[in-house]
């Protein structure tokens, strides 16, 4: 199965529109399409906002940056849904990103998929892979 | 405490203006496809510099409303040189291993 979906772009960032589902409710949000993220990452805000703390860590997390290394944890997500496809049960990494960001949807969810990005279009094509 | 209020529907051109560099929560959303960004109008339920702040004043709508929009109205600074980076310890391996 095939999609297409637009995506925003703002300065070098590919910004696309997430579903996020928790115990606390549905939202959706928009995170920067990042191939070189292994894990999806999420601020601690919205992560609250959809009923998860770090309560519900699976595991700890560790972000380093220019600058510093800030602590996080993993949740597992309900759902995420992106493109048109839901992915169940997602490892997600809260953590304090900055900058505006208000999270990264990263390799663990788009290796699940081919993708073509058209900067030019504003828009990507995505294909489920069946394993 | 601030009192829960709604916006009249607006475009997202109108939200960018009322609210610059904000942090907003729409509801109400009519989008023009399904899982895109793009659409016609929405109304505001929360707003404000943080996301605690646009949270706060969304949270009693939480019973009237599924889902809820979270965007940013101003520009990102993206942290050049550098996103950062998670550091990869074995138990983060093992669980990306699980998806694989």
């Amino acid at each position: 199965m095939r999609s297409e979906s637009s995506f925003e772009i703002d300065g070098d960032l590919i910004l696309v529109d997430v579903d996020l589902v928790g115990p606390g409710g549905r939202d959706r949000a928009r995170l920067v399409l990042d191939t070189g993220s292994a894990l999806t990452t999420l601020i601690p805000e919205l992560a609250e906002a959809i009923g998860y703390s770090s309560a519900d860590r699976v595991a700890r997390s560790v972000v380093r940056s220019a600058v510093a290394e800030e602590r996080g944890y993993i949740v597992r997500l309900s759902r995420l849904a992106a493109f048109g496809f839901t992915v169940p049960g997602v490892r997600v990494n809260v953590v304090e990103l900055g900058h505006g960001i208000d999270g990264l949807l990263g390799m663990d969810v788009l290796s699940g998929f081919n993708f073509e990005i058209r900067p030019a279009e504003r828009r990507i094509f995505v294909e489920r892979l069946v394993l | 405490m601030v009192a829960p209020s709604i916006s009249e529907p607006m475009t997202w051109g109108e939200i960018c203006v009322r609210y610059p560099d904000q942090r907003v929560c729409l509801v109400e959303v009519d989008r023009i496809h399904s899982h895109g960004f793009a659409f016609r109008t929405a109304r505001v339920i929360g707003h404000g510099k943080t996301w605690r702040e646009a949270f706060d004043q969304a949270r009693p709508w939480r019973d009237r409303y599924m889902e809820i929009g979270h965007y940013f109205t101003g520009t990102i600074a993206p942290p050049f040189p550098c996103f950062p980076r998670i550091v990869l310890t074995d138990e983060i391996r093992e669980l990306l291993r699980d998806r694989r």
